[in-house]
């Protein structure tokens, strides 16, 4: 490529920013005068602003990438316990749409029914999902009371270590322990949050001081 | 109740004399009964009371500053294997709210207060501040620490050595383009348990189409843990079409002995349609391709119908299906709400039938009432109860009934 092509793609992004710059800087609007507006009033602002509709129907899914912006403009209609009833528990706005967990908490309308048979599914579809409103801690404090309570294998298909021979671990096991964990580790953190309890396997001896 | 009084006393104490002449007091109660079954306490019918409280005071007459805060306290009124009758609190929030401080350059909060504006969110006893306009317009400082309060079980669980702090650069300017850099960094019990940086970008070259990008690095694991690329077409105001790549890497506090496994990326493509021909009728679909490696992947969908046939009539409908690596999961989720005078009565079926690989196969069904009543204004009653059949329990009934004042 020749020089001079190179230099303008180096400088394109240059000028880009630099003609942004130049540009009036954009606040987000204060929306408290729009409350109640319904989404068809929005729409007809939004459009005209470059600014696409955004409370639409799968809106419970999207906001995040909304509300993460420094300049978030939730506050100009929504209390911070709007956000906090769900992303830490709370029931002030009380909605007979939301169930209650398993110690009487209530849960977003996005928990299904007995979520606690349904949440294994629901935690492989992005593994991030479950932390931003749980602490890792969440999910091993239940799975070690109930490993402590029913006992193991936990209703999940047991994953043991297979031997071959006394000492001599079954490749096919390892093999399928390792994809498994690879995976989806995050679901042996669950019922193992110590490095202990895997350690202890001779295989991973080596990872123990560490 | 393990509060941080130190700063709950300075904010009472700021507030006080300003309370004289506040221009506003909006409070919000909601004092409820809970019953509900748990299956690790022998399926035993437990029953909680609660009260729920939200203050929010105008310490001036422009609303500039406001002293703001909720929070509840609870009591299981039942005995059973795992707990006893005892009174819990959860302060969620409860801080000083200083808006245009400096003119159009800053604001900040100050107490216990919820942040969402980095790289991680928490919520934290210490503060928040939003230098705005720094030179050039549209770009500002954010910048916000404190003891981290973490919550679980009804009550306050955070040690004195939990704590997040961290902040940001960011840059609004034309064509609705936001460009943020962020950076948090979580401690537990003293220990540095996460540190990311993330890099946000989204911006709205045309009406019709808005982009926006963001990736996030784990500085603690050295590797990448998440990035996201989404374009949203609007080519008529009632549709939206949305096409998303998305991948990440779990991510473990740097202490976990899990730090150290490699892990598989997880992937995602998805496209989503949003058709709203008004405010009386949505509907939406979306599907979703997930890769887990090279060998394992799984298709989710999802379709939604939304009506309001008359001003006082909702139905709302949902469909999922899953299917491929860790099991397949069909559910139908439906509920309808109507409205008369100052009640409304609603109701709703949740129905899943879930095929679990690695362990069970069932299904599960949830029926639900519930009802409201608006005494005035200011004073309301709600009530929901609800019988499941599910893996755990032949049936297990459980709600709530709570009363809600607004002064």
């Amino acid at each position: 490529m020749p020089r001079s092509a190179t230099r303008t793609i180096a400088l394109l992004p240059m000028a880009l920013l630099l003609a942004l710059a130049a540009a009036p800087g954009a606040r987000a609007d204060d929306h408290k005068a729009y409350r109640e507006a319904k989404p068809d009033d929005c729409r007809e602002c939004h459009r005209g602003s470059g600014v696409m509709d955004n409370h639409g129907p799968t809106f419970l899914q999207e906001h995040r990438k909304l509300a993460q912006k420094s300049s978030a403009n939730c506050a100009a209609c929504h209390e911070q316990s709007f956000c906090l009833d769900c992303h830490t528990g709370g029931n002030l706005e009380t909605d007979a749409k939301k169930g209650l967990s398993r110690r009487g908490e209530p849960m977003p309308y996005t928990h299904e029914p007995d979520y606690v048979s349904i949440h294994a599914l629901k935690a492989r579809d992005d593994p991030q999902t479950c932390n931003r409103c749980h602490e890792p801690k969440f999910c091993s404090d239940c799975h070690v009371r109930w490993n402590a309570k029913v006992g193991l294998p936990f209703s999940v298909r047991p994953h043991a270590p297979v031997y071959a021979s006394p000492g001599v671990l079954d490749p096919t096991w390892v093999s399928s322990h390792r994809a498994e964990a690879r995976r989806n580790l995050r679901s042996c953190q669950a019922c193992h949050p110590n490095k202990a309890d895997c350690s202890n396997f001779a295989c991973h001896s080596s990872l123990g001081g560490r | 109740m393990r509060t941080p009084r130190l700063i709950v006393l300075t904010i009472i104490a700021a507030a006080l004399p300003s309370l004289a002449g506040a221009a506003e007091v909006q409070a919000t109660s909601s004092t409820q009964y809970l019953w509900y079954t748990d299956p690790l306490s022998d399926h035993k019918d437990q029953g909680d009371v609660a009260e729920y409280l939200r203050v929010n005071v105008s310490l001036d007459q422009g609303g500039q500053y406001r002293a703001v805060g909720y929070g509840r306290v609870i009591r299981q009124t039942t005995t059973t294997a795992e707990s006893s009758p005892d009174w819990f609190g959860r302060l969620y929030y409860l801080f000083l709210d200083g808006r245009d401080v400096i003119k159009d350059h800053l604001d900040l909060r100050v107490g216990r207060t919820y942040v969402n504006q980095a790289a991680i969110p928490g919520v934290v006893d210490g503060g928040f501040v939003d230098f705005r306009n720094l030179g050039i317009a549209g770009l500002g400082v954010t910048a916000f620490g404190g003891h981290r309060a973490t919550f679980d079980d009804k009550e306050d669980v955070s040690k004195s050595g939990d704590a997040l702090a961290g902040g940001s650069v960011y840059w609004n300017t034309a064509l609705q383009t936001h460009l943020e850099l962020s950076y948090a960094r979580k401690y537990t019990d003293k220990d540095l348990a996460q540190e990311f940086v993330a890099l946000q970008l989204s911006t709205a070259p045309l009406d019709m189409l808005s982009l926006l990008g963001r990736a996030s690095y784990d500085v603690s694991q050295s590797r990448y843990s998440e990035l996201l690329l989404q374009a949203n077409v609007s080519p008529w105001k009632q549709v939206i079409l949305r096409g998303e790549y998305y991948a990440n890497n779990p991510t473990f506090d740097k202490y976990s002995f899990y730090s150290f496994f490699g892990v598989t990326q997880y992937q995602q493509v998805s496209a989503t349609l949003e058709l709203q021909l008004d405010s009386r009728y949505r509907l939406h679909g979306s599907y979703a391709y997930e890769k887990f490696d090279s060998t394992t992947d799984a298709n989710v969908f999802d379709v939604g119908l939304y009506l309001r046939p008359l001003e006082a009539l909702v139905l709302d409908i949902a469909y999922e299906n899953r299917s491929g690596y860790a099991g397949g999961l069909n559910g139908i989720r439906f509920h309808g709400s109507y409205r008369f005078g100052k009640a409304a009565i609603l109701a709703g079926t949740d129905y899943a039938d879930f095929r679990r690989d690695e362990a069970r196969d069932g299904t599960a069904k949830r029926y639900w009432v519930g009802a409201s009543y608006d005494f005035a204004r200011f004073l309301g009653v709600i009530l929901r109860a609800e019988e499941n059949y599910s893996f755990y329990f032949s049936h297990a009934y459980q709600g709530f009934v709570a009363l809600n004042v607004h002064i």
